[in-house]
């Protein structure tokens, strides 16, 4: 059935990450491709991931060290198919491996369940900003990352963000909407109904912009891991600024 | 000498000796923990089609044990000598390998791997694993003897390094026929000692028992087979309890075909 890739928007573990301060960016970017984004698809499609999207702001010209290296929306069949996943060696195997590429160290790193936007932010608690399922595999994603200008205070700049959102909530038009700000940084998720990487005349993003001072635009192109675990595969080519809505075929629903 | 279908022997110059060291902030009980839930059942699941053919990892106990000696070991015996390189062209090896750093002080743990062949009247090179028996054996099958000793504290490392190298000639000259794999790794401080035989009731304790005498012994033991319950996707919490059988000879699911598969062609 069509709707069964729908995923409630409180369904989404939404994904910042900070890079190993011993890696190089070519070695961040090295293990993102080659063992983890495609790990996050083959070793979780078998419990209940319907849709992942990662991008690589690491390395972006001016970037603060405050914003994060990686970010990512995973996409469930529910929180607690996700939460389930933690029973099988598939997932505790693939979840170790972030220590090989992230500051995991005071949950400096993390991922989060958002909920529902109500108008304001609170610090590194995400929110989702369209209260209806969704299927973020299908559709134009566009992302935004940027961080809090110098001058502000981080509560004055969640403020200011939280009324950019608080406008795209209001102007409505989207599929789905997510974001999540720290005291440095601001990361939003849109959904629309164009084409992957074409324009959406109603994209939050013009609204979130201005408040950051330093930011970086991302359209996630729609991509295949083309083997499975056991294949030879030299991995996909991951470099700063890279942005990918994985495809893959999920599991039917129970 | 034919083999049933199910058996896969491999030359001996296609393990790997491994001696890991637990970082020294992290708890026993905890190590053994994250080796049973996720290290130890990830390698048995990951690895086999790929290539892994016999794994026997084995924590040590730590009433008594040297900081110097390892506390777990294991051997990885690969399809050919080349395949544990090649099997990191798959998925599935990287994630295996990406694990590493968390578990194991890997400044301690980064040792000579790779056994070379035993010469009579060559000294042992401390670290150096050696392979005593020639012949290529199926170690997932049959019986196991694994010993673990540290130096007596009397001897110098060179003393125990010669001592041990005298017991490996007399070994090697007086080959046990019911034996058809040796392998031994000397340190200036301890040593690791495995013993094969195709027949899985043969008692082994002999067979190593001279060679634990030039030690102080930390681990005499055979390895016990052992299928897991779970496939890598299947609801398995606990995993493997390590605390109740500790030198393990995991029952792998293998197959003639064990490589990466190259692109546009399907796995057996």
């Amino acid at each position: 059935m069509k709707t069964s890739n729908l995923c409630a928007p409180d369904s989404v573990r939404v994904w910042r990450g900070y890079q190993l301060p011993t890696l190089s960016l070519d070695n961040f970017c090295s293990k993102l491709g080659t063992v983890f984004v495609p790990a996050t698809v083959k070793m979780q499609i078998d419990i209940g991931l319907q849709a992942y999207v990662p991008s690589i702001p690491a390395g972006s010209a001016g970037k603060p060290a405050g914003v994060p290296d990686e970010t990512a929306v995973l996409f469930w069949e529910s929180p607690e198919v996700y939460w389930n996943g933690f029973t099988t060696l598939a997932v505790r195997t693939y979840t170790l491996t972030h220590g090989g590429c992230y500051i995991t160290e005071n949950n400096k790193s993390r991922a989060d369940f958002p909920l529902l936007f109500n108008g304001t932010l609170t610090a590194d608690h995400p929110v989702f900003l369209v209260n209806e399922p969704a299927d973020w595999m299908k559709g134009a994603v566009r992302h935004i990352v940027g961080s809090r200008p110098a001058a502000q205070t981080p509560e004055a700049f969640r403020e200011a963000a939280a009324a950019a959102l608080t406008k795209v909530q209001t102007a409505g038009g989207l599929d789905a909407a997510l974001a999540c700000a720290g005291d440095d940084y601001l990361v939003y998720w849109e959904l629309g109904s164009a084409a992957p990487g074409g324009p959406n005349p109603r994209s939050g993003i013009p609204l979130v912009q201005p408040v950051l001072e330093w930011s970086r635009v991302f359209g996630p192109a729609p991509t295949y891991v083309p083997v499975g675990l056991w294949d030879e595969w030299a991995g996909m080519d991951v470099v700063s600024g890279s942005s990918f809505n994985m495809q893959f075929e999920r599991r039917p629903r129970p | 000498m034919s083999h049933s279908p199910e058996s896969f022997p491999v030359s001996p110059k296609a393990v790997y000796v491994w001696r890991g060291f637990k970082p020294a902030a992290h708890a026993y009980a905890d190590f053994m923990s994250f080796l049973g839930t996720v290290f130890v059942p990830a390698c048995a699941l990951l690895q086999p089609r790929i290539g892994l053919r016999a794994y026997l990892p084995c924590m040590v106990p730590q009433d008594g044990k040297p900081p110097a000696v390892p506390d777990q070991t294991a051997l990885m015996f690969w399809r050919d000598e080349y395949a544990h390189d090649q099997a990191k062209d798959a998925i599935a090896c990287r994630i295996y390998s990406n694990l590493h750093g968390d578990v194991y002080d890997m400044t301690r743990s980064t040792l000579p791997e790779v056994p070379t062949h035993f010469a009579v009247g060559t000294p042992l090179t401390p670290e150096q694993p050696y392979y005593l028996l020639d012949g290529d054996a199926d170690w997932m099958l049959g019986a196991v003897q694994h010993l673990v000793g540290a130096r007596p504290a009397a001897q110098t490392p060179a003393q125990f390094l010669a001592a041990v190298q005298a017991w490996a000639e007399d070994f090697v000259s007086r080959p046990d026929v019911a034996l058809d794999g040796a392998l031994l790794c000397c340190g200036n401080d301890y040593l690791v000692a495995w013993v094969h035989a195709a027949d899985s009731t043969a008692a082994l304790e002999a067979s190593l028992a001279p060679l634990a005498a030039l030690t102080a012994p930390v681990l005499e033991t055979a390895a016990k087979p052992v299928t897991l319950p779970a496939g890598l996707w299947d609801a398995w919490p606990k995993g493997l309890d390590l605390t109740v059988a500790s030198c393990l000879n995991l029952q792998l699911s293998r197959t003639v075909h064990a490589a990466p598969t190259p692109l546009g062609h399907t796995a057996a």
